[in-house]
Formats: structure tokens, C-alpha cells, sequence
């Protein structure tokens, strides 16, 4: 090769060996955000028996107890939650081409919500304990809005437009009818609602934390055989077809795993906003679109900031748990803003 | 000979506590059925114990002494809710200014972990709050804390006094929830016998609404539960039955005065920055809150309400509501829907004795008033 | 490669945007397609590239498959991608790359960098060059995969005179050596006149003319494209100029 030639080469590998660096740090600070939710909580317990506790070198009853079945699963929920929230948002924006699409955008939030109200408001009705029926119907709605969005998106060519105005339609179908259900329900049962719409980790169990990992597990490598199809969607549809990538399949195929993955996450935590938007535009600014390293970037960033946010729900209050749902906007927001007014790379 | 026993009565006296210290010690695991038909094991009587909503009742069961006991609560739902009463109260029983807080069901702060740091030997949820704690008192149950199902609620005799006696099981004060008990059933019997004797022929209209917000607003009444559960105990012709979305809520004011209720009632208390409330409790003398009442007999379109007409519209505290106390509140909500059949009842007095007998607190203020005195 | 259109036609929705197309390019030669806007140029390319559906018959070395390699350089230069030059020219090469970019796949790329003397430009954010710089990128990006078939909508429209004159030359170069064929949209009739060996002139969606440059860039078959009273000469070295006049008074 000649010398300009290298010179490209080892340009691109030293932007390779950056983005990983990248990778690499933002996992440092998983961990360090991961062991500092599970030292953390109202029990206020001292970080020498937590780590006893975890590493089971000791046996006390009372901080197993809390460390094993209550931080644990939170913390771990976090990160699983947090990692499906950013890599379905970043999907979402590049099919959608669309810079403030996340999974919400097509209406999964507003049916999992209707579907965890319908459980809430007539509960007796349906044969399922409480506690399943909520993650069941949330998942289901969820679903339904989505196969929704498929429908319609399939019989119109798929583009980002229908999509994103067939999600818009099923959002306020879904929007409208809790409501509906908010004003005939109870004063308890609107709380519950109202709570759930919140969003909250505060229900974790390891059986649901299995779950959410199983699914994202399974979806990953769908999102991993896309990976080249995805990068090059970035650069307009003509673009992409012309390099004989089927448009319209690809756009079906990640809605679909991005409707399982957000109905699974959605379902057990409530909607927790802000994650999957915010996410995918610092993986964005750090990493670039080359989907190889802007969806594993998306996913890390989003765990990093759920992990974040529930440490930050612990410490608002000292002793109470602050809603996540509240903490997600409260520190997103700004963030967000802050991220595009003083990054020089801006995209969007 | 005299001399004797009165030494060995001496001698035993100065014992019990000792035995009874070592009898507090020694606790038996039983089989304990809840208002809502769960069967937990609980040690009794219980060392470490966590009440979260029914104090009043907690305090006359318990006792002052129970209070020792009482290793976490939920402070909102007295401090903040009954903050008056709470007052007295926290005046008389040392202990409880520095109860910990385990948080609200209603607000989600209910927290889980700071319950299992506390080691109670049980936990006593309301009936309202344990729809929102499934999944926390699951999580509870399985590292072993067991939780107890009180329902004052529901206004129901049978689960007002399986409540009272569940209280006096797990905290060993059997005696005392026999006596709070019978005090409330033989008085409930005679309320409802006599009514049912009566045979009634026209069953008297009775609305009851919240009166917190002011005479603008309307307040939420109730069908089914709370208040509305009490008139129809009564027998009264609740108006809001068959009106309201769901088991509470506030009334159409159209719908109200189209229904021309023969006897009102306005739920007050002293709730902190209310000022346009119906002001009952222990601080109110009658003349406040026939102050605050009259605004809202006032309403534009209620003049003639044969309640208003006849000066039957009536100021009750809600705290009585979903109370062991209710009683007071029957009698007089009886003696204000049929004035004559029960002209013998005098409901203050009654509630003078119940605090004589089973609460730490004096008497006063005013609790429950006709606006025509 | 050989490619030969019977009777293509594109419709979309009620209109009819292209009619009736025969047309005939061998491997190695460059094909302009002339016309004025609206007459279906984009349509017809769009059409080879399968984009669209399209009515009649696409021989591809006579056969009716359409080849994986055909490059394809659309019209629009706009993009928002947070991808770098080399990154976006290494996509040309869909289809090959794996999930490691490799040694050759770097190589292929980095050769067509010099070519178009963007290969200093190869770090940089695609959103922060100029529109020629870029539009230098996407025709990199449609060459990477070395394909037989050349599709380009307007190639060298926001170029300046020099590197238009070198990416043409470019163009012609690896269109001879390779044999691949080259059909491109240019609005610049001199440098149709001076780079291709065919041109197809079309007006509202037929064609109206095809064959060497000679034949088609007549001031008569000019006037009747674009309505423009034309001046063509011939330059001592040979070539033809075209330079517009008057427009055309109406019928």
C-alpha cells in the first residue's frame, strides 16, 4: 500500500480503537453506577456488610434479605431495562429518520399503560393474580398497538412517515382510553395508575429481570444480522436500495423486535421516559452511526443512565425512593439540552 | 389471716411484672385469620410490631404500654393526615415522636427494605392500602415477615370486631379488645334491632359529602363504602347510590338537589391549609364550625332542600369514619335520620366514655353538630 | 456489461412518467441522458436500478436478473448521518463487508479515495464537508463495490469546473478498463458532448432521440428538448459546444 493509502488505513483503526475505548469506559462507569445502587437504599446500610453480603462471606438474615431479593434485582433490572430502552430508541431513530423517535413513539407506552390500567381498574375480572396480570396485559396491549403500526405500516410501503402516523394514531387511541378508564376508576385505583405510569423499579423480582435479559438476549442477534442494512438506511432509502437492501422488510423486521423488546421492559417497569431518546444521541455524538458500534453504545449508554437515575432516586430523598419516572425527566432533560448546545458535532 | 393474703396479694403483685416480663419474652407461634380470610403464622405476642393506618384503635387496644412495642409506622397517615389528633396523642405517648418512618402505600414511598432492617415480628396493613401493596407484601412474606390485614374500612360490624380482636391477639391484650368489642357491638344492635323493629315505612334521604374544599367545589361522596356504608347500615335512602362512577365520588350538584335529601351530612376535620373546610375535631368549639357549616348549606339552589329547610344539615368529622369510634358517629347520624325513635342516645356522651375508658386523651372540641342548633 | 431496455416504461399512480424506452449500451461505453426537468430521466434510471415498478423488459448480458453489483449514486447530496467519508464509501461495498471490515475491503476503498483526492477528507464527518466534497464521497460510495453497472443521477452537479473535468475523465477511465457500463444524468451538455459515447435525449417521458453525440446534439433536436434556440459549433480540436441562445417563442 502506499503511503496515503495506510495512512487511511490506520486512520480507520485508530477510530475503531477509540470507539472501543469509548465502550470500555462507559462500561467502567456501569459498574461503578451498578455497585452503588446496590450499596444504596433506604435501609442505609454500611457498604463493608453489603459487599459481605454479596460476596456471601457472612450470614446476616435482615441484609441478605434486602441486598438478594430487594437492591439486587433492582440494580440488575436497571441495567436490562436500561440497555433495551436505549437500543430500541436507537433502532427507532434510524428507521424512523427521525431524531426524537424512541420505542414510545409508536404508541407502546400508551397501550402498555391502558393495559396495566385495564388490570388495575377491573382486576377482579381477570383470573390472574395481580402481579402477573399487569406485566401480562401491559405486554399485550403493547403488542397490539404495534401489530397496529405493522398493519397499517405493511399495507402502505412502510415508509417512516406511515410509521411514524400510524404510530401517532395508535398513541392517542391508547392515550384516549386511559383516560377514560382514569374517570371512572376509583381513588385507589387512579393512584395505582397514575403510579404506574410513573414508572418504577421498585417491584423487580429476579424471575422478571430473567425475563427482560432472556428477550433482549434473543433480540440482539436480529439487530446483529441488520447491523450493515441499518447503517446504511442513515443515508436515505434510495440510497439503501439502490445497494439492494430490501427497505421495507428491514423496517418490519426491527419493528417487530422493537415491539417485543420495549413490551417486555415497559411491562414490568411502567413507562420510564427520556431513556430511550437520550441514549441513542450521546451513543451518537461518541460513537457515530455505524450501527456496529452505535446500537452496543446505545444499549450501554441507556443502562448507564437507568442505573444512574435509580442511584439519583435514592439519594434525592434521603431514607424514600423519589419516582424514576420524575428523575429520568428531571435529569434528562437538561442533559439533553446541554448535550447539543456545547458538543461541536452535532447531528440533527 | 388478713395480714397474709394481703401480703401475698403484696408479693404477687410486685412478681407479676416479673413473670409477666418473661411471659412477654416467651412467644407462641399461631394461626392467625385476617379481616380478608388470610390465614398468616404469627409469634404472639408480638416484640416488634408495624402498624400502618387504625393508630386509635392501635392505642386503645394496645395501650400506651403497646406503643414500646411499636418499632416502625407510617407516620403520614397520623402526623399529616389527623394532624390534631396526632397531636394530642404524641403529647401522651413518648415513644411515638420518634417512631421510624416506613412510608405510604398511597404515595409509593412504602418501602420494603426499611421494614426488613427494622425486624418486625409482624406487619398491620390497612384494607384500602393492600390492593397497592401485593407485590411488597409478597416480597415481605418471603423472608418471613408475615403481614396482617386490618379492615375498619369497610364498616362492617364482623370485620370491625375481627379486626379488634386480631389487635388483641398479636399484641397480647386480649382482655382489653373483649371489652372494646362488646362495647361496640351491644351498642351497634341496639342502633340497627331498633331500626329494624321500627319498620320503617319511608326511608329518610340522607347525602353526605366531604367538606374540605369549600362550598365551590364539590366534594366526593360515597355509595357503597366509608360514609355511604354507614347510611345504608342505618337504612337510610343514600342519594348517591346509583350516581356516582365508581365506589366514591363527587355528585352531579344538579343531581343533588333534584333529589331533595331530607337529612345532610358534611364530613369535617382540622386538615392543615383548608381553610375553607368544615372545621371539626378536638380544637373546634360549636361555634366554628357552625361557621364553617353555614357556607355550605348556603349553596346557590339548596334553599329549599328539606334538609336546609329544617336545619338538618349536620357537621360530622371523617376521622370517626373507618374508626372503632364509628359507633358515636351511628348514633348520631341515627338520631339525625329518626329524631324521634331515638331521642334516649346522646352520642357525646358516649364518645366522653369511650375516651374515659380506652384512650389516653381527654375529651373536647366538637365533633359532630347540627348547623340549627 | 451489456444491458438493453425493450419498451420500458415507469408509471406512477395515473401518470405516465416514462414511455416506451428501447435502448441498447455495451460494456465499457458512457451513456448520457439528456432532457429537460420532469422529462423522466431520474424516473428511467430509478427504473434500471429496480427502484421502481416499471413495465417492459431489462436484459442484463441478456439476461432478465438484475446483477447485485450495480452501483447507484441518487440525485440528493443532503445528509445527516453521523458517518465519517471512509465509512460511508465502505458502504458502497454492502454485500461483501462482514462485521470486521477487512485489509481488502480498506484496500478496494482506498485506492478510489485518491482517485477523487478525497482521501484526505477520509476522517472527517460526511455533515461537515461542502455539497461537491460529498457529492465526490457518494460517487466513491457507488464505485466501492466495483460494479459492472454505473447508475448516476447528476454526478458532478455541485462540482467545479476542474474536478468536474477530473471526475469525468475518472469515469471514463474506469468505465474502458473495467468494461462496466456507465448511463449518467447530466444537465452540462458540453461535457455530455465531450465524455459520452451515447446520449439519449428525452422530452415528457420518451425518448426522442439516441445514438453518438453527433447525431443527437443537432440544434433541431435541442431546441425541440429543452424549447431553447441553441448555437452548436465545432472547436478546432473537433468537439462539439452547445450554448443556449434565446429561449424558443411558443407555439
Amino acid at each position: 500500500m502506499t503511503a496515503a493509502a495506510e495512512a487511511v488505513a490506520s486512520g480507520y483503526h485508530s477510530l475503531m480503537a477509540r470507539r472501543v475505548m469509548v465502550l470500555i469506559l462507559g462500561l467502567a462507569a456501569l459498574v461503578a453506577s451498578f455497585v452503588l445502587d446496590v450499596a444504596t437504599g433506604p435501609a442505609m446500610l454500611r457498604p463493608e456488610a453489603v459487599i459481605r453480603s454479596v460476596l456471601r462471606l457472612a450470614e446476616d438474615r435482615t441484609v441478605d434479605a434486602i441486598v438478594w431479593s430487594i437492591r439486587l434485582p433492582i440494580a440488575l433490572i436497571a441495567l436490562v431495562v436500561g440497555a433495551s430502552l436505549g437500543l430500541t430508541g436507537a433502532t427507532m431513530q434510524t428507521i424512523l429518520n427521525n431524531p426524537l423517535a424512541s420505542s414510545y413513539t409508536l404508541g407502546v407506552s400508551a397501550g402498555a399503560g391502558f393495559g396495566a390500567a385495564l388490570v388495575i381498574v377491573f382486576g377482579q375480572a381477570i383470573p390472574l393474580p395481580e402481579h402477573y396480570a399487569i406485566p401480562v396485559m401491559a405486554f399485550v396491549f403493547a403488542g397490539l398497538a404495534c401489530s397496529g403500526v405493522y398493519a397499517i405500516g405493511r399495507s402502505r410501503g412502510a415508509t417512516a412517515q406511515v410509521l411514524v402516523l400510524a404510530g401517532i394514531a395508535f398513541l392517542f387511541l391508547f392515550q384516549s382510553l386511559l383516560s377514560l378508564l382514569q374517570f371512572v376508576a376509583s381513588p385507589e385505583a387512579l393512584q395505582s395508575i397514575v403510579f404506574w405510569l410513573f414508572g418504577s423499579l421498585q417491584k423487580a423480582t429476579w424471575p422478571k429481570v430473567g425475563i427482560v435479559a432472556a428477550v433482549l438476549a434473543g433480540c440482539i442477534p436480529v439487530l446483529v444480522v441488520d447491523v450493515w442494512r441499518l447503517t446504511a438506511l442513515r443515508l436515505g432509502d434510495d440510497r439503501a436500495r439502490g445497494l439492494g437492501i430490501d427497505v421495507r422488510a428491514l423496517r418490519l423486521r426491527a419493528l417487530l423486535v422493537v415491539s417485543v423488546l420495549t413490551g417486555a421492559a415497559v411491562a414490568f417497569v411502567g413507562t420510564i421516559g427520556f431513556i430511550g431518546l437520550v441514549a441513542p444521541h450521546i451513543a451518537r455524538i461518541l460513537v457515530g452511526e455505524d450501527q456496529r458500534a452505535f446500537l452496543p453504545a446505545s444499549a450501554l449508554f441507556g443502562a448507564l443512565l437507568l442505573s444512574c437515575a435509580s442511584v439519583a432516586s435514592k439519594a434525592i430523598i434521603p431514607g424514600a425512593i423519589f419516582p424514576i419516572g420524575i428523575v429520568t425527566s428531571l435529569i434528562g432533560v437538561p442533559f439533553f439540552i446541554w448535550l447539543i448546545t456545547s458538543s461541536r458535532k452535532v447531528f440533527w | 389471716m388478713f395480714r397474709r393474703t394481703f401480703l401475698a396479694a403484696l408479693a404477687a403483685q410486685m412478681l407479676a411484672p416479673a413473670f409477666g416480663a418473661h411471659a412477654q419474652t416467651r412467644q407462641t407461634p399461631v394461626q392467625i385469620t385476617d379481616a380478608f380470610g388470610r390465614t398468616v403464622t404469627v409469634r404472639v405476642p408480638a416484640e416488634r410490631v408495624i402498624p400502618t393506618f387504625y393508630y386509635e384503635e392501635f392505642t386503645a387496644i394496645a395501650g400506651v404500654e403497646g406503643w414500646n412495642r411499636v418499632v416502625g409506622m407510617t407516620r403520614t397517615a397520623w402526623e399529616s393526615w389527623r394532624q390534631s389528633i396526632y397531636n394530642r396523642y404524641v403529647k401522651v405517648i413518648p415513644p411515638l415522636a420518634s417512631v421510624p418512618d416506613i412510608g405510604l402505600a398511597d404515595d409509593n414511598t412504602f418501602s420494603v427494605e426499611k421494614i426488613i432492617a427494622l425486624r418486625p415480628d409482624v406487619v398491620l396493613v390497612s384494607s384500602y392500602a393492600f390492593g397497592a401493596l401485593k407485590h411488597h407484601i409478597a416480597q415481605l412474606e418471603a423472608v418471613g415477615i408475615p403481614t396482617l390485614v386490618l379492615d375498619y374500612n369497610a364498616q362492617q360490624l364482623e370485620r370491625h370486631l375481627i379486626s379488634t380482636r386480631i389487635l388483641g391477639r398479636v399484641m397480647g391484650t386480649e382482655a382489653r379488645a373483649e371489652d372494646l368489642a362488646r362495647f361496640y357491638e351491644t351498642r351497634y344492635r341496639a342502633i340497627v334491632d331498633r331500626i329494624a323493629t321500627a319498620k320503617i315505612a319511608v326511608r329518610p334521604k340522607a347525602y353526605v359529602e366531604i367538606g374540605q374544599l369549600g362550598p365551590e367545589a364539590t366534594g366526593l361522596s360515597y355509595a357503597s363504602t366509608m360514609w355511604g356504608a354507614i347510611l345504608n347500615n342505618l337504612g337510610a335512602d343514600n342519594i348517591a347510590v346509583g350516581k356516582l362512577a365508581g365506589p366514591s365520588g363527587p355528585m352531579n350538584p344538579e343531581a343533588v338537589i333534584a333529589a331533595n335529601p331530607d337529612v345532610i351530612f358534611f364530613a369535617g376535620s382540622s386538615w392543615p391549609n383548608r381553610p375553607k373546610a368544615v372545621k371539626t375535631g378536638y380544637d373546634a368549639t360549636p361555634e366554628v364550625t357552625r361557621a364553617s357549616l353555614a357556607p355550605y348549606a348556603g349553596r346557590p339552589g339548596w334553599a329549599d332542600i328539606p334538609a336546609v329547610r329544617s336545619g338538618n344539615v349536620n357537621a360530622v368529622e371523617h376521622g370517626l369514619c373507618r374508626a372503632l369510634f364509628d359507633i358515636v358517629a351511628y348514633e348520631y347520624i341515627a338520631k339525625r335520620l329518626y329524631p324521634d325513635l331515638f331521642r334516649d342516645l346522646d352520642p357525646e356522651a358516649s364518645f366522653r366514655e369511650y375516651h374515659a375508658k380506652f384512650l389516653p386523651v381527654s375529651y373536647g372540641g366538637t365533633w359532630m353538630l347540627p348547623l340549627k342548633p | 456489461m451489456r444491458l438493453d431496455l425493450a419498451r420500458v416504461g415507469v408509471r406512477y399512480g395515473g401518470v405516465e412518467a416514462v414511455r416506451d424506452i428501447d435502448l441498447s449500451i455495451a460494456g465499457g461505453e458512457i451513456l448520457a441522458l439528456l432532457g429537460p426537468n420532469g422529462s423522466g430521466k431520474t424516473s428511467l434510471i430509478r427504473a434500471i436500478a429496480g427502484l421502481v415498478p416499471m413495465t417492459g423488459r431489462l436484459l442484463f448480458d441478456q439476461r432478465p436478473e438484475r446483477p447485485r453489483d450495480i452501483g447507484y449514486m441518487p440525485q440528493d447530496i443532503a445528509t445527516q448521518a453521523a458517518l465519517t467519508v471512509l465509512e460511508v464509501v465502505l458502504l458502497g461495498r454492502f454485500g461483501k463487508l462482514g462485521l470486521r471490515v477487512g485489509r481488502h475491503d480498506l484496500a478496494a476503498v482506498q485506492g478510489l479515495l485518491a482517485d477523487l483526492g478525497i482521501a484526505a477528507l477520509a476522517g472527517r464527518q460526511v455533515t461537515q464537508l461542502s455539497g461537491g466534497q460529498r457529492q465526490l464521497v457518494f460517487l466513491a460510495q457507488a464505485l466501492a463495490a466495483h460494479p459492472r453497472l454505473l447508475l448516476l443521477d447528476e454526478p458532478i452537479s455541485a462540482l467545479d469546473i476542474r474536478h468536474q473535468l477530473e471526475v469525468m475523465e475518472m469515469l471514463r477511465r474506469v468505465t474502458r478498463e473495467r468494461g462496466i457500463t456507465t448511463i449518467t444524468i447530466l444537465h452540462d451538455l458540453n461535457v455530455a458532448a465531450r465524455f459520452a459515447d451515447q446520449i439519449v435525449m428525452m422530452r415528457a417521458g420518451a425518448c426522442i432521440a439516441a445514438g453518438p453525440v453527433e447525431t443527437v446534439l443537432t440544434p433541431a433536436l435541442v431546441e425541440q428538448a429543452f424549447e431553447v434556440v441553441p448555437l452548436v459549433f465545432r472547436a478546432p480540436d473537433g468537439r462539439l459546444l452547445v450554448t443556449p441562445l434565446h429561449a424558443s417563442p411558443h407555439r
